[in-house]
């Protein structure tokens, strides 16, 4: 049988241009200091604090052949709860992170379907971050897996799965209206592939705004960037290029010291080619949104 | 004398019966056995044949092996110029230089580039044409059967035709172009056959607002910032006519080129769509300068076939069709081998053991069975799909294709029978030739692979189809896809299956009813 014909082709390469849109061009760094004057912006979770979030990603990713247009739908909603256990001897926040309920969608094309994620709901792992909030490392020892079908890169680790957590701010004291740019390029591991993701991103601390009844500095963020990976996946050697823009908004409330809501909205235009015996160089475009917002 | 006569009565009495029973012959079952079958796919899946890649010193080398053994059964050769192979190429196709665009737009020069604006198609002829008028031609659609046609009205003689992808009310269920399927008219290639009909010197491709895509959509690797040495797109030559020069442009170049027409591309696309009526015109402000090259190479790739002719005189032009690819993945690195026992020596291994059972039978069955060894289907069924575009006999003569693709593995009574809502009386006949001489479990939940061998390119033709699987292992597409792993005797029950359906198919009046599901 045919397994990577070009419907089956369009998912995993969808997958893959997914993967790699998420992974580098978002916004890396924030803001800092009193919201007039400037000052720096910190997470804080003390051993045993609690924060639980919703987080809901919705993805449409499209690919054509020939002429012929296939569209797939992803869709992962996840509650966590990131409970504060100490630091690390570099003054980094270690967590526990639990999650409290987890669907993930996949529908589009026949012969797809949605994962069984049934030993999510109530998994623990490690999540250590910095004060600023970037991902220092997610820890699952238990490595659940998520099998995502023969079509879709076979088992992944659930560790792959999560993209987004807390919004990473800025190391630098900032004020309300300030603007500055980060240019950052860094390399990430995706389905096999080493992936460049090279970004730039003009950040705008745009207003002070009550969410949710904490008053909150809104972030803007604009990237532009790219992503320029290779290796191999189930066998086959596999190089993406693609653009991806992305404007993110985060509401950080600055005297709790914690991420209050972000609302992110990705699109990239790419090509997957697959070298070698199976050989198809595919367009993938890709539309996602992603919320997190903080329940309690 | 008298008990002579009587035995003669009686074995003539026997003779008609046989000529016209749907039992299956004992000689015919018996004759497909695990032990052969293994052997198959022993040969087939060893490393000396390397995975089979299409294409591949390997793969000619099982195709001379099948031929081989279909003469050795008594088939004849069924491609009248290649005898047991049918040839088709496969195009290695590379983007050459120059490939350029530009466009006078009120007597202003406007250059595109190549990748962010435009980019030529995979169909397009080498060649130029400058300074050409333009006119728009909405779907470059001319579909007499739903009263629609682009070219009512305008002139394309000499001209570059602008044309949406797709066809009209794409998403509408109520559209006269069946629905949201697409028909034929959605294609390129239809659409660039009817340009060339209508004496157009060029097609641009124009995304429709709805479009995802605000670049072109590439598939050229050439493009890419760093391309892969080793990837050179390759694909199946379906058409050797002639051609014209392609390209498909971007969102924000297909702006600029329709306003000249005092339109947007929505007002266009939306007029169409909502009247299901053509809104074609010339754009007199407009002309463009298009060169596209392309440079390649053809390889040629058979399919092995061999008939086994029917033997009643009117229905032996009907035909019923057995195959399975033989091709696989290849290897990787020059190193690893992928085997590919179960996908698909063994689908090959049941067509060669039931083409014998037939050949065994001692009397043909009255209509004709054409056996087929598809190359290329792992590439795109490119094997399958060509056959069906350039088919040796009548597909509309072809009653049914019963498709082997790995019949090996997971060890059950089981064997999924894919695609049997395309006839009722196919499945039925399947079903009693089961019950009657195989006793194997008939699965039916695996129709989510429709769309995944050989027997699609049939389908797609209206005719009826059954796809014989004993679905995925943890093998599958891997280097450890390999014979030790096969189950024999459950093989070869599937290709008893196989001939048993194919017998009855063959000897029954009526020929299957199909039935378009999707």
């Amino acid at each position: 049988m045919k397994k990577i014909n070009l419907r089956t082709m369009s998912i995993l390469v969808t997958g893959i241009a997914l993967a790699a849109a998420l992974s580098g061009c978002g916004p890396k760094n924030g803001i800092v200091g009193d919201p007039v004057k400037g000052m720096a912006l910190a997470y804080s979770l003390g051993e045993g604090q609690s924060l639980t979030y919703s987080s809901s990603i919705t993805t449409t990713m499209n690919t054509e052949q020939m002429g012929q247009a296939f569209t797939i739908d992803q869709g992962q909603d996840i509650e966590f709860t990131i409970t504060g256990q100490g630091k690390d001897s570099e003054g980094n926040y270690i967590s526990a992170l639990k999650f409290d309920a987890y669907t993930q969608t996949m529908e589009g094309v026949p012969g797809m379907q949605s994962p069984d994620v049934s030993d999510v709901p109530g998994h623990v792992m490690e999540y250590i971050f910095s004060p600023q909030g970037k991902r220092i490392a997610l820890n699952d020892p238990d490595t659940v897996m998520i099998d995502l079908g023969q079509m879709n890169g076979g088992p992944q680790p659930l560790t792959a799965m999560i993209q987004v957590l807390l919004a990473s701010l800025p190391k630098d004291v900032k004020k309300i209206g300030d603007t500055w740019t980060d240019t950052r390029q860094d390399t990430t591991q995706r389905m096999g592939m080493d992936v460049i993701n090279s970004s730039e991103t003009t950040y705008t601390i745009e207003t002070e705004e009550t969410v949710n009844g904490y008053k909150c500095l809104k972030i803007l963020a604009e990237t532009t960037g790219t992503i320029d990976g290779s290796g191999e996946t189930q066998g086959m050697q596999l190089t993406i290029e693609g653009d991806v823009e992305t404007t993110t908004t985060v509401y950080f409330a600055y005297m709790e010291q914690k991420m209050v809501k972000q609302v992110s909205e990705s699109f990239s235009e790419s090509t997957v080619v697959v070298s070698g015996p199976v050989n198809m160089t595919q367009p993938v475009v890709t539309e996602s949104k992603i919320t997190v917002e903080l329940v309690k | 004398m008298r008990k002579r006569l009587v035995l003669l009565t009686l074995w003539c009495g026997f003779c008609v019966l046989q000529g016209f029973s749907q039992t299956v012959p004992a000689t015919g079952i018996d004759s497909i056995t695990p032990e052969e079958m293994k052997a198959h796919v022993v040969f087939l899946a060893s490393d000396q044949m390397r995975g089979r890649n299409t294409p591949s010193p390997e793969l000619d080398s099982c195709a001379s092996f099948i031929a081989a053994e279909f003469a050795s059964y008594g088939l004849e050769p069924a491609d009248p110029d290649h005898g047991y192979y049918q040839v088709f190429n496969l195009l290695r196709t590379r983007l050459g230089t120059p490939n350029s665009f530009s466009a006078r737009i009120s007597g202003m020069e406007k250059e595109y580039t190549i990748k962010n604006d435009f980019v030529p198609n995979h169909e397009t002829g080498n060649g130029s044409v400058t300074d050409a008028p333009v006119v728009f031609a909405g779907y470059g659609i001319t579909a007499p059967e739903y009263g629609y046609d682009d070219y009512t009205g305008i002139d394309a003689k000499g001209k570059v035709v602008m044309v949406f992808k797709n066809e009209p009310q794409a998403d509408d269920p109520a559209s006269a172009f069946e629905g949201t399927k697409n028909t034929d008219y959605a294609q390129f290639r239809v659409k660039i056959d009817n340009a060339l009909d209508h004496g157009a010197a060029g097609i641009v491709f124009l995304p429709d607002p709805g479009d995802p895509f605000r670049r072109p959509p590439n598939s050229w690797p050439s493009l890419l910032r760093n391309p892969p040495e080793d990837a050179v797109p390759m694909t199946l030559e379906t058409h050797t006519g002639k051609t014209l020069i392609c390209i498909t442009v971007g969102k924000k170049a297909a702006e600029e080129l329709i306003a000249v027409s005092g339109k947007t591309v929505a007002e266009l696309f939306e007029g169409i769509d909502s009247s299901g009526k053509p809104m074609s015109c010339d754009i007199p402000g407009l002309s463009v300068s298009i060169t596209t090259t392309l440079k390649g190479d053809k390889i040629p790739v058979n399919n092995v076939v061999g008939l086994w002719e029917g033997r009643d005189p009117q229905l032996k032009d009907e035909l019923i069709v057995i195959g399975g690819h033989y091709d696989h993945v290849g290897v990787q690195n020059d190193t690893i081998i992928f085997n590919g026992a179960d996908d698909n020596a063994s689908g090959t291994a049941g067509v060669l053991e039931i083409a014998e059972a037939f050949s065994e039978a001692g009397v043909h069955p009255r209509r004709t069975l054409l056996f087929i060894a598809f190359a290329g289907e792992e590439k795109g069924l490119y094997g399958s799909r060509f056959y069906a575009e350039h088919p040796l006999f009548p597909l509309e003569n072809t009653v049914a294709m019963l498709n082997l693709d790995m019949i090996s593995r997971n060890d059950s009574n089981e064997v999924a029978v894919i695609g049997t809502r395309s006839s009722t009386s196919l499945k039925e006949i399947n079903e009693k030739a089961n019950a009657e001489y195989v006793h194997l479990d008939l699965g039916y939940d695996q129709e989510r692979y429709f769309l995944q061998s050989d027997h699609y390119s049939f389908y797609k033709k209206n005719v009826p189809v059954i796809f014989y699987n004993t679905r995925d292992t943890p093998d599958l597409h891997k280097p450890t896809d390999t014979s030790d792993k096969i189950i024999p005797e459950k093989m070869a029950k599937i290709g008893r299956l196989v001939f048993a359906t194919a017998w009855i198919a063959a000897e029954r009046q009526e020929r299957p009813d199909f039935v378009k599901f999707r």
